[in-house]
């Protein structure tokens, strides 16, 4: 029996378990805004935190990385907001590798200034711009030489090997699932509309620790990225690494994750959960 | 962490599915098709107390009948599964093959249909009389806009000859189901469920919009559905469970009773 499982259709949420929601987005977007402003974003947010037992999630920015759009503005707003509820948001950096590279190179250097050391990307929206390209392949640099994340909605297959391989010491996320199994330092969110039990077999081919729990929030629901993951039929061990362990880790190794999750990451631990028997 | 608020308990909500697609499925995504053996198991995973099941040939080839009877046989031993046939207006017009087909379907034990309206769209006209024959009974009946998967879409032009149809039938339940394939949803979809008062959408490719539709048209307008397997069920599970912005009894007529309330009304 799984104690998460049961506690989750109880309607308690996840007691005592780390959960972290890799995958949310905030601010402006061309269909919707998620929220009206930095008040509400807070407010909100909290709230829908709350209801589903969320200790945090990573804010992938806003609209305002879509094409044209001047992305400093939706870095400004993750700033706002962040600074509003730092133990609770982790920000991912956003940017348009179509901008001329000086101007890319100086938002990452404002932004790292301000504390940022995630980057999330969607070049895919923007004039599909490929994921290997020069303005790009700057990018990865920056972030392997300053120890950044990065995230992006998708990689071409090639795209990832050819980035993975170059800089082994940065680890990757895709934002919807993607190829993974080639590489130690790509791993997936796994938010999407999937069929039935394409987790099940995801998990069953690449171990648990490959795949981290997002919603795509706040356009969608937390608990669409929750579902999946509390009623795969693996160990309660699995689902903490999916629902906040794995991106804990990430998050730490940058020096992102927030500093009151700290204690709880360790207690989530295989090691502290299971203590090994006293001889 | 614990959630603020106990949300409901998912075995309290009676779930009742109304979108599964039994048979095999080819496709890379879908390996594992559902059988009527399987189903139960899914069903129980996710803590689904029933589910209305469709044969997925029935959906997209000639004859359905083939489809609809293959059905019957796979699930006749399975009281927790009611059958759906898909079914379209006889080639013959008149109220006379419309109305043999509805007690054809009635008398096999089949409560509900599943109207196929990407092969046959809502022209008022062509579905005329086979919409009075389900009228006569109640019937609920859902509104298929997909294609192989539940990914669909409307046009203008469907959601105006769903209007004139849901008007001339008030009496007749009208679902839409599989309306989304992407992100957004048509913009005339809560203004037409508003103007009407038989129009209800099913939640199957809904994650956010289907709470908007409760909230401003009413919990008795929308049918909870997992579309599984072409998705999974934990997905819909957990957004209905959690749903903090309505109460218990508007999360129990979604989650099945508005349901069971519709199958309960034919006659």
């Amino acid at each position: 029996m799984s104690a998460i499982l049961e506690s989750w259709k109880a309607g308690l949420g996840l007691p005592d378990v780390l959960v972290i929601d890799g995958h949310v987005h905030v601010g402006a977007w061309p269909h919707a805004a998620t929220f009206g402003s930095a008040d509400e974003a807070v407010r909100k947010s909290v709230a829908f935190m709350d209801a589903n037992g969320v200790d945090a999630f990573c804010a992938v920015s806003g609209g305002y990385h879509h094409e044209g759009a001047n992305y400093r503005l939706g870095n400004d707003f993750l700033l706002e907001v962040w600074r509003r509820m730092p133990d609770r948001l982790v920000p991912f950096l956003c940017l348009n590798p179509n901008d001329a590279r000086d101007e890319i190179l100086a938002e990452l250097d404002r932004m790292y200034a301000a504390g940022v050391r995630c980057i999330k990307l969607i070049n895919s929206y923007q004039e599909n711009y490929p994921g290997d390209g020069p303005n790009l392949m700057a990018v990865y640099e920056y972030a392997d030489s300053h120890r950044m994340l990065v995230f992006n909605h998708s990689w071409g297959t090639e795209e990832i090997l050819k980035i993975s391989a170059e800089f082994p010491e940065t680890n990757f996320i895709f934002g919807h699932y993607g190829v993974l199994d080639a590489r130690e330092n790509v791993y997936a969110n796994i938010w999407n509309l999937g069929p039935l039990g394409w987790l099940d077999r995801g998990i069953a081919k690449l171990g648990a620790a490959k795949f981290m729990m997002g919603s795509d929030g706040f356009l969608n629901p937390m608990s669409v990225g929750i579902g999946p993951v509390v009623f795969a039929p693996v160990s309660d061990d699995d689902k903490r690494l999916m629902l906040g362990l794995t991106i804990a880790r990430l998050l730490e190794r940058v020096g992102a994750l927030p500093a009151p999750l700290g204690e709880k990451y360790l207690a989530n631990r295989p090691d502290r959960v299971h203590p090994p028997e006293l001889s | 962490m614990q959630a603020d608020e106990k949300a409901s308990s998912l075995k309290e909500l009676r779930l009742f599915d109304s979108c599964v697609t039994l048979g095999r499925i080819v496709h890379s995504r879908y390996p594992e098709s559902l059988t009527a053996a399987s189903i139960l198991g899914t069903l129980d995973r996710y803590c689904i107390a029933e589910a209305l099941v469709h044969e997925h040939h029935a959906r997209l080839l000639h004859p359905r009948d083939d489809g609809n009877r293959r059905l019957l046989e796979s699930i006749k031993n399975s009281p927790r599964l009611h059958p759906v046939w898909v079914i379209e207006p006889p080639g013959e017009p008149g109220t006379d093959p419309a109305r043999a087909l509805v007690e054809e379907m009635l008398e096999a034990g089949v409560s509900a249909a599943r109207l196929p309206m990407r092969a046959a769209p809502p022209l008022p006209w062509m579905w005329e009389d086979l919409c009075s024959a389900l009228e006569e009974h109640r019937v609920p009946c859902f509104l298929d806009f997909g294609g192989v998967s539940t990914w669909g879409a409307l046009t203008d032009a469907d959601v105006n000859g769903l209007r004139e149809l849901a008007l001339a039938h008030p009496e007749l339940p009208l679902i839409l189901s599989n309306i989304v394939g992407g992100l957004g949803i048509h913009y005339a979809v809560l203004p037409l469920i508003r103007r009407t008062g038989n129009v209800h959408i099913d939640t199957t490719g809904v994650l956010e919009y289907w709470r908007e539709a409760a909230q401003e048209a009413g919990p008795e307008r929308v049918i909870f559905a997992t579309g599984a397997p072409f998705t999974d069920p934990g997905i819909y599970v957990s957004n209905v469970q959690y749903a903090r912005e309505l109460d218990e009894e508007a999360k129990r007529l979604i989650s099945g009773d508005n349901l069971r309330r519709l199958l309960e009304g034919v006659r």
